[in-house]
């Protein structure tokens, strides 16, 4: 069984490394292959606070942007080298989640998805009004391609090395997720006091995943500077924030494939849906009413019922032939 | 009676101008069954609440191993080795009745964030015995049979042994179990108290909570009766059941009902 999942895994992992190759380096498509990963990056950093520890956040683009400004600023700037401009990407947003996760540790439900939209308002904010610094709304231009010493990323070797670290922090996530800080994760999400009397430091763990998913968005807004090679405060706006949460809730939160398959869904389905513009988010809206009320754990939530069915059918019949 | 394992020594809990405690002593010998009864709302909840930590006591001291714990945090008094289940039940209804019972050893496991995150060899290591353990633990309560399944599944009886096998994988020194027997039936009763006291024997310390005192009885070592927040009396079970002041409390006074 295990066995079968690791080849499964490898065989996805070496499918996706040949699709440049098969596509014939497609800029189009490595340009929606690129999107897809960052998105799950961020949908896999949501889908930590949102999903396994339950608590709602709508300003992930806030992190998003200070990420992608941080490291872009950096860049432009001061001319810093794209490995290092990751690492204060993840540092800044580190040390802002950490911060938004104090002053929000007694907030749940609601009241919390409040604070966040005013959190991701004010960095978008911030973004439009230091002009100085950021270029205001007429944008952060000329950041340059990513590049490690002299060797300049092309559009091919940069989706490989979003790729690559996309599945890195997949799999990070499937270690914690079954480590004892995933179970913390998910007793605090379940009964916040029997998780306090099993020895579990709430506020504590509550910030490590605040700090997890503000991370995981530094490292998705890094990357998409050095993709995009300008910025806008218009991209990190509310419904920025509120499509992670729909790629998380979709796909299926509290589960490790869940916020993949609804960032590829979602990233793939406004290309392939482009012609009906603004009534996709319409679409995306409904999705997740019907996510909330029947799909607990969304797309991935209904696929494992459907296997489980199936099996349990295919048990009954066999049983019956005997 | 041995040593003194837990103990409580004044303790007021007020809430505004409610005292649901007021001046309430406790101690707890070390392996002994140690029952609180008291009719509804007579703080015996309120007790074990104080005793967690979960509510910080308007005045009085608490000491646990010798050590002052009053104010502590539960998830501290949790780690120095007490362990509580809940009136009503208070599980994780979407992880494994494996899960449930993981989650309970989550002080004694042994992982950094950065060896779980990158699944070291160590933190694998850790993972294997807190499976073996919680598949071991859940065969003494008698539910190894549904280790695989979501804790909701479970039986209210289930649910009830559940989290007494959760609150043993934290290995603690007492164990606090608040109205155990609840929405049992006899037979249900029976076993739990069967359970508890085979725990008792293999060295652990029991304080329970009870309203029907009945139930358990004929099984403590040692009986404090709580009435309106104040201790109205203290003893072995058989003295307890002849007490006049209990009596009272649970019946009232005749004379006056018939005046």
């Amino acid at each position: 069984m295990k066995k079968k999942r690791w080849l499964t895994g490898m065989a996805v992992v070496l499918a996706l490394f040949l699709l440049p190759v098969l596509t014939g380096q497609n800029y189009y498509l490595l340009h929606i292959g690129i999107m897809c990963c960052i998105f799950a990056i961020l949908a896999m950093g949501l889908n930590m606070l949102q999903g396994y520890t339950g608590l709602v956040s709508i300003g992930q683009a806030g992190f998003y942007a200070l990420g992608a400004y941080g490291s872009g600023l950096l860049a432009v700037k001061l001319g810093i080298s794209f490995v290092v401009c990751l690492l204060v990407a993840i540092l800044l947003t580190a040390v802002v989640g950490l911060l938004l996760g104090l002053t929000t540790v007694r907030l749940y439900g609601g009241y919390l998805a409040l604070v966040t939209i005013g959190f991701g308002s004010i960095v978008q904010l911030l973004a439009v009004n230091m002009t100085g610094l950021t270029g205001g709304g007429e944008g952060l231009l000329g950041i340059p391609p990513a590049a490690f010493g002299s060797l300049v990323l092309s559009t091919t070797h940069y989706f490989y090395l979003v790729l690559a670290i996309t599945i890195v922090l997949f799999l990070v996530t499937v270690n914690l997720v079954n480590s004892k800080f995933g179970r913390a994760l998910v007793a605090i999400r379940e009964q916040k006091i029997a998780a306090n009397m099993m020895g579990i430091d709430v506020a504590r763990y509550r910030l490590l995943a605040f700090v997890i998913a503000a991370c995981f968005s530094g490292i998705g807004g890094c990357f998409y500077t050095f993709f995009a090679g300008s910025l806008f405060p218009d991209y990190f706006n509310l419904p920025q924030s509120v499509l992670i949460l729909i790629m998380v809730t979709l796909g299926g939160a509290g589960t490790l494939y869940g916020p993949i398959i609804g960032a590829v869904l979602v990233t793939t389905g406004f290309e392939l849906l482009s012609a009906l513009q603004s009534y996709q988010m319409v679409i995306y809206g409904l999705g997740v009413v019907l996510a909330v009320m029947f799909m607990p754990y969304g797309l991935v939530g209904v696929w494992q019922r459907l296997m489980r069915m199936l099996s349990k059918e295919g048990k009954r019949i066999e049983s019956g032939a005997a | 009676m041995s040593q003194v394992l837990l103990e409580a020594d004044q303790i007021k809990m007020y809430f505004g101008g409610i005292k649901a405690l007021d001046g309430v002593s406790l101690s707890v010998g070390s392996q002994t069954i140690h029952t609180v009864i008291g009719p509804n709302g007579s703080g015996k909840s309120t007790m074990f609440n104080v005793l967690t930590g979960f509510y910080r006591a308007t005045g009085g001291h608490i000491a646990f191993c010798g050590k002052e714990i009053t104010g502590s945090a539960p998830h501290r008094i949790s780690e120095m080795g007490m362990a509580r289940t809940f009136q009503t039940l208070r599980l994780f209804p979407e992880m494994t009745v494996l899960e449930n019972v993981i989650v309970g050893m989550h002080s004694r496991i042994r992982e950094t964030f950065w060896s779980a995150a990158l699944h070291l060899p160590s933190a694998a290591n850790e993972e294997r015995v807190a499976y073996e353990k919680a598949e071991q633990i859940l065969e003494m309560v008698g539910l190894s049979a549904k280790n695989r399944q979501p804790a909701k599944s479970l039986a209210y009886g289930e649910g009830r042994l559940l989290e007494i096998a959760r609150a043993m994988a934290s290995e603690p020194k007492v164990l606090l179990l608040d109205e155990p027997a609840a929405g049992m039936n006899p037979s249900e009763t029976k076993q739990v108290m069967e359970l508890i006291r085979k725990l008792c024997q293999r060295g652990l310390t029991i304080v329970l909570v009870e309203h029907d005192m009945k139930v358990v009885i004929s099984y403590s070592d040692m009986v404090t009766v709580l009435d309106h927040g104040k201790k109205i009396a203290e003893g072995a079970p058989k003295e307890i059941l002849q007490n006049e002041a209990v009596i009272t409390a649970y019946l009232g006074k005749r004379r006056e009902h018939h005046a």
